[in-house]
């Protein structure tokens, strides 16, 4: 799995003077499930079309499975894409479109039936063939345009925000579908998404991208819990920013002093972004806790006043004061058994561990 | 309110449809005056139609017009209108906008200007210079089609073709071309009318061999000849009728089998 | 064959693309509208004495064009012909367009845009005359007024003058008028109007003060649509004008065939087509001005 499938090398792309791709470097691994996040208009959709062969980049080399695809024209390269309108011929069967790619190589009739069948059965469509395309539903077309990928059996699959389309209930029911169909096709897919938590549910690694570049890429426990700005850290999933001073550092420790919350010693890769410069710190609001009596000792605590309170069930998000701030930070607590759910102008404890924090550039 | 303008629909209908309620009242009509009151049925005139000579080398003549404009209007629509909706290009509005020019220029002066043409390069006049001015009055109408057409057609249906390995020109067959089907037949029709029905400029440019409207034309003087004339209108007007219905049914019925909302007409 | 990688960048791109596309259609138009034009541009400019081309670049065309009597009257009476027919039609058009966009059912719509459309579609010749039939001496009109008894006389009036032309006229027009209008009503938001009467607008002012003004632009499209064309008419006021109703187009044949003056032809020709134009672009000027609020597409 460490082989690179594609290998994207200082890729520019400008639409007259917009820059929508700045020197974007980066390798996507055979057989991974590989990401690409990131708000609107942050070229993830460009990069994606410039790996398919439908934008050509000014400069920068684009490699696929070794091969140098500059000059290669889409219809010659070994990937294929779902498109986000999914694109199903509407005046054809779904058998039609599933086979729509295998049509120039020849083969008999009876053996293309057959691999049709076998594609719309592997992504839950058996028996769909005869179908006018036009009359499907989103959820059903999408399974329609991942067959009509898959069947050619493409060293990449190439998806354009493939679930935007749907409403909740499907988008979840098709996540982890889609992981399962990664894992038991086991070739690369490539993901553009704009919802985070599509992004860590079935990735292997994530490329977050803002403004044409790619702000970190890594795993989707690193990228949550060792973000390495604030753009980053905000965009996935939400973070709280306290001012932070660098009180003392010396091999593999740095000592800090967060405003509200007090001193803590941290380890060095709480920090991906180094110490130079002004800092903030970063503490996620699961990873603070409301004191209750009866609790384990918490490593620190701090007090502070609930500001407001919302229940959403299975959760509480609280906002709290803490002494000595003038910003409420968010907590979010399960609703437990026996836990107290508290109220606006309450006096809470809050409970939090060293290893919660990281370090960002202010 | 609401009554008067509904009487004022009626009034207006009954303007617009008058002259051509007239057709075929006086077509079956046994006299040789056009007027009321009047005389009883009679199918004479529908069979002289059928036996004028000239009447029938100028329908030949017109149909073998109207179906090679319609066929030349729509390709050359295509490719405008394919460019146009689908790329950017420099210099777009302007060239485009140009093209659509014949579609607000007075008959006449394209009539007048492809006769000095023609005249000086020493051409005859001939059914193909005919073609060659109702081409250019065409395409714009084509291009109008078209290109909403083009504009109606999602781009990824393309390039998932060209993804799946697919070359361009296959592309363009198998799902282009299908898709945009009902605007091309659209296209086609309204060109072949409008050339059929054209005379301005065949009556400048056409020679010896005369166009239908160009006979029908000469056919005007003549006092004895209008029942006659007016059989061949009413046959005419059938023949409209028939090309619009059958235009609208194909319209329905692409936008059915692609279960494309329906948009209420060409326009 | 290998291209250099600029070259194919080049052919390959969005602009290359669609350069070659339109090139066809474009390279048509340049050759059958540019040329023939630019000839009779030329052509004006030079006389023709019976038989002969006299090729010296000269005025005087244009100086008869615009100087004698005739022509003058000719087009002045083309220009008040072919205004006339746009204020009707545009009139009789206008609550056409706002019955089908406001008071028919839009599953109906696209049956209505075809019944307005569809005489159109007929025969343009068969149409003319028909008019000549129903205005005639021994017309429908006549005819039939005689028979009740309203008249003693047939009416002469009606027919073989410059109303009959712009009767005539209209009524082919109309179809193209109604249709801009329709189209742009079409596009008014309901919503508008539902605010204007929820701040308390009676449906006569509601009507004045938000479906006129945002009609406005199909008006202008309609105007546009039927004033140019008809300008330049030929069958019409030959067939139903007399000698009083010709128009230019008619002038303009003559010089090419009986009079034999091409040159005189090209000149009027060229003539009428910059009044049109002239005419046509103050109108969109003016709009321009006063309807600067409006935000067109």
């Amino acid at each position: 799995m460490s082989k690179p499938m594609i290998q994207l090398e200082h890729i520019n792309k400008y639409y007259g003077n917009y820059h929508a791709l700045r020197d974007v470097s980066c390798e996507i691994k055979e057989g991974e499930f590989f990401s690409l996040l990131g708000p609107s208009g942050c070229g993830k959709t460009t990069l994606l079309r410039t790996i398919a062969g439908f934008e050509t980049p000014q400069s920068g080399h684009l490699a696929i499975d070794g091969a140098v695809m500059d000059g290669v024209p889409a219809n010659k390269r070994p990937t294929n894409m779902v498109f986000q309108s999914y694109a199903i011929f509407p005046h054809m069967s779904v058998a039609e479109n599933v086979a729509y790619g295998l049509r120039r190589q020849r083969m008999p009739k009876a053996e293309l039936r057959k691999r049709v069948e076998a594609a719309l059965a592997n992504v839950g469509l058996a028996g769909y063939g005869d179908r006018a395309a036009h009359a499907l539903s989103g959820g059903q077309r999408q399974r329609v345009s991942l067959a009509r990928a898959l069947i050619l059996k493409p060293k990449v699959l190439l998806l354009d925000e493939p679930l935007s389309a749907l409403d909740k209930k499907m988008r979840e029911n098709m996540q982890s579908e889609l992981r399962h169909l990664q894992r038991s096709v086991g070739i690369t897919f490539v993901l553009v998404t704009h919802d985070q938590e599509e992004a860590l549910i079935m990735s292997d690694r994530v490329a977050v991208m803002f403004d044409g570049e790619i702000a970190q890429l890594a795993t989707p426990q690193e990228l949550y819990s060792r973000p390495i700005n604030r753009k980053v850290a905000d965009f996935i999933g939400s973070m709280n920013f306290l001012s932070a001073d660098v009180t003392s550092q010396s091999s593999g420790k740095i000592s800090v002093s967060i405003a509200g919350l007090g001193g803590a010693d941290l380890t060095i890769d709480q920090a991906p972004a180094g110490t130079t410069g002004a800092v903030c710190a970063g503490i996620r609001p699961e990873l603070m806790t409301i004191v209750a009596t009866g609790d384990a000792a918490h490593e620190h605590t701090a007090d502070g006043k609930i500001i407001e309170a919302q229940y959403c069930g299975d959760m509480t998000y609280y906002d709290v004061l803490l002494d000595g701030t003038t910003e409420p930070v968010s907590v979010s607590m399960r609703n437990t058994s026996g836990r107290a759910i508290l109220k606006e102008g309450n006096t809470a404890q809050i409970g939090w561990g060293s290893d919660s924090v990281v370090l960002l550039p202010a | 309110m609401r009554f008067g303008l509904k009487a004022y629909i009626g009034l207006f209908m009954l303007f617009l449809y008058a002259p051509t309620l007239l057709l075929p009242v006086f077509a079956f009509n046994d006299s040789t005056i056009v007027a009321f009151p009047l005389s009883g049925l009679t199918f004479k005139w529908m069979a002289a139609l059928r036996d004028t000579a000239a009447l029938h080398s100028a329908t030949l003549n017109s149909l073998f017009i109207a179906v090679t404009t319609a066929t030349l209007a729509t390709m050359l629509g295509i490719l405008a209108a394919r460019a146009s909706a689908r790329y950017k290009f420099p210099g777009r509005g302007p060239i485009m906008g140009f093209i659509m020019i014949p579609m607000a220029l007075p008959e006449i002066i394209i009539g007048v200007s492809l006769l000095v043409v023609l005249l000086q390069m020493g051409f005859n006049l001939s059914l193909w210079a005919i073609i060659l001015g109702h081409v250019l009055i065409c395409t714009p109408f084509a291009i109008a089609i078209l290109r909403s057409a083009f504009q109606r057609l999602d781009p990824s249906m393309e390039e998932a073709s060209l993804d799946l390995g697919h070359s361009r020109f296959a592309t363009f067959m198998q799902i282009t071309l299908p898709l945009i089907m009902p605007a091309v037949i659209s296209s086609f029709l309204i060109s072949f009318t409008i050339s059929l029905d054209e005379f301005v400029i065949a009556f400048f440019l056409s020679g010896t061999e005369p166009t239908l409207p160009v006979y029908i034309w000469g056919q005007l003087r003549f006092p004895r000849k209008i029942p006659s004339i007016m059989a061949l209108g009413t046959l005419l007007l059938l023949l409209s009728l028939c090309i619009l219905v059958f235009a609208e049914y194909v319209r329905r019925r692409g936008a059915r089998k692609t279960g494309i909302e329906d948009q209420g007409g060409m326009w | 064959m290998k291209i250099p990688n600029r070259l194919r960048n080049l052919l390959t791109s969005d602009a290359g693309r669609g350069l070659t596309l339109v090139s066809p259609t474009f390279l048509y138009m340049l050759l059958l509208l540019v040329a023939p034009l630019t000839m009779i541009v030329l052509l004006s400019f030079w006389t023709q004495d019976y038989l002969d081309l006299d090729r010296t670049f000269s005025l005087k065309n244009y100086s008869e064009a615009w100087g004698e009597l005739i022509y003058q009257t000719l087009m002045m009476r083309s220009l008040k012909i072919s205004m006339l027919v746009t204020m009707a039609t545009v009139i009789m058009a206008f609550p056409v367009a706002y019955y089908m966009s406001f008071y028919v059912d839009p599953k109906h719509k696209p049956m209505w845009v075809f019944l307005v459309t569809i005489p159109f579609w007929t025969s343009y010749l068969m149409r003319i005359f028909l008019w000549k039939v129903i205005l005639g001496y021994n017309g429908v009109i006549n005819g039939s007024l005689l028979e009740i008894g309203a008249i003693d006389a047939p009416l002469e009036f009606i027919l073989y003058n410059q109303f009959a032309v712009v009767i005539t006229l209209s009524h082919a027009w109309v179809p193209f008028a109604v249709l801009p209008i329709f189209v742009t009503m079409e596009k008014i938001d309901r919503s508008l109007l539902e605010a204007a009467e929820d701040l308390g607008d009676s449906k006569f002012w509601r009507f004045i003060r938000v479906t006129l003004p945002l009609s406005m632009p199909g008006v202008v499209a309609a105007s546009l649509i039927v004033f140019i064309p008809t300008i330049g008419d030929y069958v019409t006021p030959k067939l139903v004008g007399g000698p009083n109703g010709l128009m230019i187009a008619n002038m303009i044949e003559l010089q090419f065939k009986k009079a034999n003056n091409a040159p005189l032809g090209a000149a009027l020709a060229i003539s009428a087509l910059f009044l049109v134009v002239s005419v046509a672009l103050i109108f969109v000027w003016l709009n321009r001005k006063y309807l600067k609020n409006q935000g067109e597409d």
